[in-house]
């Protein structure tokens, strides 16, 4: 056996490098999953203070104009895209702020939400016999205005839950591990001599 | 969502009930016994990937009386629950630590001095236990939340007519 020594060597640290491995592997993945958890949970508070949005005032507007048009469907093939197109809800309305008087047509979505035509029919269903609304208006910049404050893309927080868990279970488990050692019970039993 | 939330309460309130049980067992009776047997033993299971797991308890029996009148035999540690876990030093250290003959201090219910342990309090394990519970509860609220976000009615509210 001339090789069984040089071998043995080789072998005896390996565990001992692929613990390490596996331990910073672990420890890279559970800060990947804070990182991407804060991004996540940071997207939707991102979104309150946008543009000061958190002091944008209330105002009635004047609904001018409710049309639901029909654009050709972008995930259709040409020729099939108009069979089943895609249904957008236009509202123009116009309201008066500090003594002026404002147009606009934003709705405030969220554009990183997919709203589909389902959407966009009961939105229309819902103001096409409408006179007045509810607007948001910042004061800074009274041509910015919305009819939703805050669309907030919930998604967003439940990922950013999701990816805490495991990171969170993780830290507590090793500080417990760590606050009771192996010999802790066994200190606890009170033996008399 | 409602069988994660139901899973992970009934965790919860395993972990927590363990808990208020093993605080209240302070102030159970005190009395001394004698080990008769202390043991390390073993319990090999598999997984679904066929990876075998090696569980340990530290398997005791120790015979005390009650009042000084009743002969008991205990094998309880802890008083509501000795776990089989994959700690092997724990209960190695505890097997290290009782020897056959040795005289510890039980305590034992007086209500029923036939429920006994040598340790009480001190039961950590709960927390593995509550804290697996609130994962569960912390899926449940992730689901919740991914169903709310499919509810276009959320947002359609938000738009207020006159």
């Amino acid at each position: 056996m001339p090789y069984s020594i040089p071998l043995a060597i080789i072998m005896r640290p390996l565990p001992k490098t692929v613990q390490i491995l596996g331990l910073t592997a672990i420890i890279i993945f559970l800060i990947l999953q804070l990182i991407f958890s804060c991004y996540y949970l940071y997207k939707p508070i991102a979104l309150i203070f946008e543009n000061n949005k958190l002091h944008w005032e209330e105002r009635v507007a004047e609904i001018k104009s409710v049309e639901l048009i029909s654009r050709p469907n972008p995930n259709m093939p040409k020729e099939a895209s108009m069979v089943f197109p895609v249904e957008i809800c236009i509202i123009q309305y116009a309201f008066e702020y500090n003594g002026n008087f404002y147009t606009n047509s934003n709705i405030g979505l969220n554009v990183e939400k997919d709203y589909q035509s389902k959407f966009h029919r009961a939105l229309y269903m819902k103001l096409k016999e409408k006179e007045k609304m509810i607007v948001y208006v910042n004061p800074k910049n009274p041509k910015q205005s919305s009819i939703i404050k805050y669309d907030i893309d919930l998604r967003n927080i439940g990922a950013g839950i999701a990816l805490l868990i495991f990171p969170i279970l993780v830290i507590y488990w090793v500080y417990i591990g760590k606050k009771y050692p192996p010999n802790y019970i066994a200190e606890k039993i009170k033996t008399i001599s | 969502m409602i069988i994660t939330l139901i899973i992970g309460l009934i965790i919860c309130f395993w972990g927590v009930t363990i808990h208020i049980l093993d605080i209240k067992s302070k102030k159970w009776n005190e009395t001394i016994g004698t080990i008769i047997n202390a043991e390390l033993k073993e319990k090999i299971s598999t997984d679904s990937d066929r990876r075998a797991e090696i569980h340990y308890k530290a398997d005791l029996e120790y015979m005390y009386y009650s009042n000084g009148k009743n002969e008991f035999v205990g094998k309880q540690l802890l008083p509501y629950s000795d776990m089989w876990s994959p700690y092997k030093k724990e209960k190695l250290a505890i097997i290290k630590k009782l020897k056959k003959g040795d005289k510890v201090k039980v305590y034992y219910h007086p209500e029923k001095p036939s429920k006994s342990c040598l340790i009480t309090g001190a039961n950590y394990y709960t927390k593995y236990i509550i804290s697996g519970g609130l994962v569960f509860i912390a899926l449940a609220l992730v689901i919740w939340i991914y169903e709310l976000s499919q509810d276009m009615t959320i947002v359609l509210d938000q738009v207020m007519t006159q």
